[in-house]
């Protein structure tokens, strides 16, 4: 072995040395700070809704699995549509990371989709993870005419929604405007519960928008009896039990490449379904140890059962896929972020 | 007709089983402790079942649901019986459906009748809810056919039935009451439109986006101005009582809710009724039961909103029956009746229970459990209340300055608990001044708040229906009913009013040339800030505009009605010093829809002032608060106040301040984490957020 290359291993093996020093020096500081300390749990909805339900759920096992063992505080922080919490964590809320916000995913694409200003910019959060990873899927009553996604593009629907800015009046926008469906939007139900029992009572065929895991969970016997037909996937790659069950991929049916662009750009959402944030500037150390800790409370089987017991669908994904995700989509072509954007926001003058 | 009696046979099983699974002293036990906890977060003003319900819920994970839905149910279904506490002893509504308690409560109060007014709210709430969990637990066979007959078209049909109630409730000054709906709905429709997303009304600001919330407006229009009065007058709210007299103003209740039971069982089923309804606000169940106690009650047009107790009875039978009711939906759709009842949904889940047909077949037994929880709750309530009602009585008795700091704080706080947000208290502050001025003017308060409420699901079902039905829906059988009802409603007091002023005729003869008088600048103020909203309207898309529109214009044309009316009618006595006399007299002889300041024997100049004086105050809280944050603020708001009012002697308000800010501290900082907002001194001097709140 000559000088030369021993001198190369020393340096290799001493930098090894020092760089797991430093993590260890880094491991005991995060654990210093969070010692005894409480961190800041803002949920951008009300209590009782299904956002609250998960971010309470993840307050009661994410303490233990941080350095130093902090105690988490969920506390409610209602108002647009959780933009305002949002603006919260973005500006006012401390960057020490000891706050963190569970926020709509339409926060992180509203300076993306959304016209109206908010006060803080999506791209510059460091992202800790999403609790699930829906597929959105249009569905109609099995009864109606509607008897796949073709027959959709020539024969009118009349499908219930929130309002715009909901994914429920969003997305089917996207494909009446991209894809020439024949989608009537009716708009106005508060929420999801009121959707479906309109869909029940038969005052509107179906929606378009709604998560298919929470929807196979909460009315299993609307499948069991066939009472309603999944028609289309709104989503990237679409999930194993409908691919299964021969449902298409909506952005399939694109017929050029930057159709296909402007359907994944809306309904990447859906990736990121229950998306918690931290503000830009906490240090990364931190950010790090708050990461390994969202990942390692998400695959604690205490609280898989508990998810499982309130039939809530955790399918986490990580703080780093989560911000490659969301720079790729801020980092579309202007004109696909366009194109979308006037999909999303068109509506027929009547 | 077998088939019948199987079904009823089974129900009854399941019932008896619910009852006797009940019954283990465990469950009994955190039924208990939900009542207690329900009672209290029920009196403070603003902090309703919510809070509470989401805090508990963790805990009932590792319990069986028998016992799960016990502790839930008995918070949930108390607050309602802890709500009238405040309404009546201080004119602070303790919750969103209390609110027309106040109404002849609080004057029974100050005619020393609290022990009364209280018992009659209790045995009320009592009786209320029993009939309300009895309407349930009959009603289950029919319960999904009927929820699945009511589309949009009838849940748009009963709010305008709803609003309808503002004739009723408007009584003498029907073009002021009209108006201030027309006002309350316009309120409603700030924020993200849902038809297409304008945001209307919002000024730039994140936090007008979803609306105003309720609970800052109610206490800003109901809680501040009697506080302001009170305030003005110096006094105490009620004279000295007996302890004697309490018992016996307690027995006295009883017997009044005895004596009006047929009442108790309309009211109690409005309350149940509209509670089941999902997707329309219970919040102005109370309103629309005391409306309907005062069309249908006799002489209820000359006694109601003096202190007439079949007021405090209609109201507070209605509030207790509607969380019964808010279970249906709850259990049968998995469509949660209130926010409570949305958390209560998250409990269904952990235990395995989907709502919806297996809840009125396979778990009976557990839907039953939840009836008698109902039920039970509200007998234990009520006792604990009976229990306690001494002693709450007697607070009536207080001096304005023991009670003032002390309900301010409390006020401010529930305030804040609506949305956390600045925002909220600026609210509470605007919405007092406009309360206060529409009190003293004589401009009904009740329409503004039925507006509110309903404004936004007659908004939201009226164009569900168009756009899916045209205007079929017109035609379905049970819609054709209740907007007849509403119309018979809307016309019949004002076909009576023309009539008693005999003929359209004599009223345009009895005008004279305009004269100007200071008061009518209050109705000017509200026709200009009216018609700047409707400008600001013009420019929005037609579906955000439609509405506001349509309601601006009849709002600016009932006020100019109402403007002429004041400036050109002929007087018909010498001219009184009171403001409250003067504004009496405008409105004319029949009854005044709202409560009336007992402080006309003070000079407008003195009235003036302390009025200035008390909204003074509220601003200094304002501002202290955001320097120095919200619980040292109280403790100096405390002193100051004691001081300067008083003043009181100094051993009674160190340990006055010192035990209101422990409680607030331990109840709100450390129970509830409440996200005190930023203060300046926080920000700066980041050394002293060791100081809670800062």
């Amino acid at each position: 072995m000559s000088i030369g290359s021993c001198v190369r291993h020393a340096i290799v093996a001493g930098a090894c040395a020092l760089w797991a020093v430093d993590l260890a020096v880094a491991q005991d500081s995060v654990e210093q700070f969070y010692k005894g300390k409480q961190i800041q749990l803002v949920v951008g909805s009300s209590a009782g809704g299904g956002y609250d339900t998960y971010a309470r759920l993840l307050g009661r096992y994410l303490g233990n699995a941080i350095p130093g063992n902090p105690t988490v505080v969920p506390q409610n922080m209602t108002g647009a549509g959780s933009n305002r919490a949002a603006g919260y964590i973005y500006s006012v809320a401390p960057k020490d990371g000891t706050a963190i916000g569970a926020l709509f995913p339409g926060a992180v694409l509203q300076t993306l989709l959304g016209d109206t200003p908010v006060q803080h910019d999506p791209s510059k959060f460091n992202y800790l993870g999403s609790a699930n990873n829906d597929v959105y899927i249009c569905f109609v009553r099995a009864d109606g005419p509607i008897k796949s996604f073709q027959d959709v593009l020539t024969t009118e629907t009349i499908l219930g929604a929130s309002n715009p800015g909901a994914t429920t009046y969003d997305l089917p926008s996207v494909l009446n405007n991209v894809l020439g469906a024949k989608f009537r939007i009716v708009t106005g139900y508060p929420g999801s519960r009121e959707l479906t029992l309109a869909i029940e009572r038969g005052e509107v065929q179906g929606a378009c928008g709604i998560g298919w895991t929470g929807l196979v969970n909460f009315y299993p016997e609307w499948f069991a009896k066939g009472f309603i037909k999944v028609i289309a996937q709104l989503s990237l790659a679409g999930h194993p039990d409908l691919n299964k069950a021969g449902v298409p991929l909506a952005s399939r049916l694109a017929k050029t490449d930057e159709d296909r662009q402007v359907m994944e750009l809306v309904f990447s959402q859906g990736m990121f379904g229950r998306p918690f944030v931290l503000p830009p500037g906490v240090p990364p150390e931190r950010v790090a140890a708050l990461r390994k800790g969202f990942t390692e409370a998400f695959a604690d089987k205490n609280l898989l059962a508990e998810a499982g017991k309130m039939k809530l669908d955790v399918e986490p994904i990580s703080g780093d896929d989560l911000q490659a995700l969301v720079a790729r989509l801020y980092a579309s072509p202007t004109r696909v972020i366009e194109r979308a954007r006037q999909a999303v926001a068109a509506r027929p003058q009547r | 007709m077998e088939g019948f009696g199987a079904e009823a046979a089974f129900m009854a099983t399941a019932a008896g089983k619910a009852f006797f699974t009940l019954m283990e002293p465990h469950r009994l036990m955190f039924l208990g402790l939900g009542c207690i906890m329900g009672l209290v977060l029920g009196i403070v003003p603003g902090i309703g079942g919510l809070t509470g319900t989401a805090m508990l819920l963790p805990f009932t994970f590792a319990m069986d649901p028998y016992s799960a839905f016990a502790l839930l149910l008995g918070l949930g279904a108390t607050t309602a019986t802890g709500d009238p506490i405040p309404a009546i002893l201080f004119g602070v509504p303790g919750g969103a459906a209390s609110a027309a308690t106040v109404l002849d409560g609080f004057p029974m109060a100050k005619r020393g009748e609290a022990g009364r007014a209280l018992s009659a709210a209790y045995m009320s709430s009592l009786m209320g809810g029993i009939f309300g969990a009895a309407l349930l637990a009959v009603s289950i066979p029919i319960l999904r056919p009927v929820m699945l007959y009511l589309g949009s078209p009838e849940l748009l049909a009963f709010s305008i039935l709803g609003i309808s109630m503002v004739a009723v409730l408007s009584g003498s000054a029907p073009l002021r009451g009209v108006a201030a709906g027309c006002f309350g709905i316009m309120i409603a429709m700030i924020g993200s439109d849902p038809q297409t997303g304008t945001l209307r009304w919002t000024f730039d600001s994140l936090y007008l986006w979803d609306g105003l919330p309720l609970t800052p407006l109610l206490l800003g229009i109901f809680a501040l101005p009697e506080l302001c009065d009170l305030l003005i007058a110096r006094t105490t709210i009620s004279k000295e009582i007996d302890k004697k007299n309490i018992y016996r103003g307690q027995w006295q209740g009883v017997k009044d809710c005895m004596d009006n039971w047929w009442l108790i069982v309309r009211c109690s089923w409005i309350g149940g009724g509209i509670g089941s309804i999902p997707g329309i606000s219970a919040s102005v169940v109370d309103w629309l039961a005391y409306g309907h106690a005062l069309k249908t009650e006799k002489g209820a047009r000359e006694t109601f909103g003096k202190g007439d107790v079949r007021g405090v009875i209609a109201s507070e039978s209605s509030n207790n029956a509607k969380e019964g009711g808010a279970l249906v939906p709850t259990i049968a759709f998995g469509v949660p009746g209130s926010a409570t009842m949305a958390i209560l949904l998250g409990a269904f889940l952990i235990h395995g229970l989907v709502p919806g047909p297996d809840m009125l077949h396979k778990h009976l037994d557990i839907t039953y459990t939840m009836v008698w929880s109902v039920a039970l709750a509200n007998i234990l309530g009520a006792g604990l209340c009976y229990a306690f009602s001494p002693q709450f009585a007697r607070l009536a008795t207080l001096r304005y300055t023991l009670i003032l700091p002390a309900v301010l704080g409390i006020v401010y706080i529930g305030a804040f608990e609506a949305s956390r947000n600045w925002g909220d208290l600026y609210a509470l502050l605007f919405f007092g001044v406009i309360g206060w001025l529409m009190k003293q003017f004589k401009w009904p308060r009740p329409p503004l708040i039925l507006g509110l409420v309903l404004g936004d699901s007659i908004e939201r079902y009226m164009f569900i229906s168009v756009e899916r039905y045209g205007f079929t829906w017109l035609w379905r059988p049970v819609v054709a009913v209740l907007l007849i009802m509403a119309l018979v409603g809307l016309l019949r007091p004002l076909i009576a009013d023309i009539r008693r002023q005999g003929g359209p005729i004599r009223m345009l003869s009895s005008f004279q040339m305009p004269a100007f008088h200071p008061s009518q600048l209050f109705t000017m103020a509200f026709i200009a800030v009216i018609g700047t909203m409707v400008a600001v309207a013009l420019q929005w898309h037609f579906s955000a505009k439609l509405v506001p529109l349509v309601v601006g214009t009849i709002a600016l044309t009932v006020a100019g009605l109402s403007l002429f009316n004041e400036m050109c009618r002929k007087p018909t006595a010498a001219r009184v010093a009171g403001l409250g006399e003067q504004a009496q007299q405008e409105v004319g002889e029949a009854i005044h829809m709202d409560l009336t300041s007992d402080t006309g024997h003070l000079p407008v100049r003195t009235i003036v002032e302390r009025a200035a004086r008390f909204f003074g105050y509220l601003l200094a809280f304002m501002a202290t608060m955001a320097v120095i944050g919200f619980i040292p603020t109280v403790a100096i708001f405390v002193v100051v106040f004691m001081r300067l009012e008083g003043p009181e002697r100094w051993s009674l308000v160190i340990p006055y301040a010192v035990c209101l800010v422990l409680a607030i501290y331990i109840t709100f900082d450390r129970f509830m984490s409440v996200p005190w907002p930023q203060s300046l001194l926080g920000i700066f001097v980041p050394a002293m957020k060791f100081i809670p709140s800062v």
